[in-house]
């Protein structure tokens, strides 16, 4: 049985709701989601949904959308992506 | 016993039926999606000095396809394929249908999961599994781990774990079909997770420090 967010995280890549054009979510639904999932990615390090909130963020940045939250939206990424450089250095 | 191959990736297929001819298995029929033209010129030529079937389908799931197989009454489809391949051939095969996937299962299902498995610091290596209408959720019948080392970058991984272990791994599951030895393994589904295409940005994560 999956959890919601996994359940909406499979959605969104099953259904390539991330593409440009696809208009089964609005911008700022899709905005919510990769906040969501970049937490959520941070607090269990399931990494399927920091992938999933890169894709949305591509998607976010390519059509320019939701420009009030995208610097924070941003910063995530950035974050999110530094921390996991770090830890696959300190594996290595 | 009957063993058919169906395949859209014919450059890599023709590497199993050399392997597996190599070891004692034999397929009796090829079937590749694709028109039949001149590009698939050494499988002809293979198939004719090997004495195989050799027949070409527009679509896997296709009618034509349908009806071959089912003339073809294969015990064992071994699929090397990119497409998902639907309940009306998975029906026809009187064994099963077999697929290598480039991954531990049931852990890691879906795309991309030899990057996932680096990426997350797990074991890389291939599995043969039956096929049923799940997403690599059918039952296991072998499986081989590969040794990873410290100096591997992530090609050195990938090459090791496609020219060492994948056709050896599909290979030996035919044998230990045709020898009666199978004693194939259930998946629980809650056991795996099923992963998606990796993004860019973290593929370029996991190179970084197998390049420098």
């Amino acid at each position: 049985m999956l959890s919601d967010i996994e359940s909406l995280m499979c959605r969104i890549e099953l259904k390539r709701i991330y593409a440009d054009g696809n208009d089964l979510m609005t911008a700022e639904e899709l905005a919510n989601a990769s906040i969501l999932f970049m937490d959520h990615s941070h607090q269990t390090g399931d990494l399927r949904y920091l992938n999933t909130a890169l894709k949305i963020n591509d998607r976010l940045r390519n059509e320019g959308r939701c420009l009030d939250r995208f610097d924070s939206i941003i910063q995530g990424e950035s974050d999110s992506l530094d921390s996991l450089r770090d830890r696959v250095m300190a594996k290595k | 016993m009957k063993i058919c191959l169906l395949t859209s990736r014919p450059s890599a297929a023709i590497q199993l039926v050399y392997y597996a001819q190599t070891r004692g298995v034999r397929f009796d029929d090829v079937i590749i999606v694709g028109d039949g033209g001149d590009k698939f010129f050494i499988f002809k030529e293979y198939a004719q000095f090997n004495g195989f079937g050799l027949h070409f389908v527009d679509d896997p799931n296709g009618v034509s396809c349908i009806r071959l197989l089912t003339e073809i009454q294969p015990d064992i489809l071994k699929i090397v394929l990119t497409e998902i391949i639907r309940k009306p051939v998975l029906d026809i095969p009187k064994i099963g249908t077999l697929n290598t996937h480039a991954a531990i299962l049931p852990r890691y299902r879906g795309v991309d999961t030899g990057y996932w498995a680096v990426l997350e610091g797990e074991k890389v290596g291939v599995v043969e599994h039956f096929v049923d209408e799940g997403v690599d959720t059918g039952d296991i019948v072998c499986q081989c781990e590969l040794e990873i080392r410290p100096e591997d970058t992530i090609n050195d991984i990938f090459y090791r774990n496609h020219y060492l272990n994948k056709w050896q791994v599909a290979t030996k599951a035919l044998l230990m079909i045709q020898n009666g030895a199978m004693n194939p393994m259930p998946q629980k589904p809650e056991d795996g997770r099923h992963y998606f295409a990796m993004h860019s940005k973290l593929k370029q994560i996991i190179k970084e420090p197998r390049e420098n």
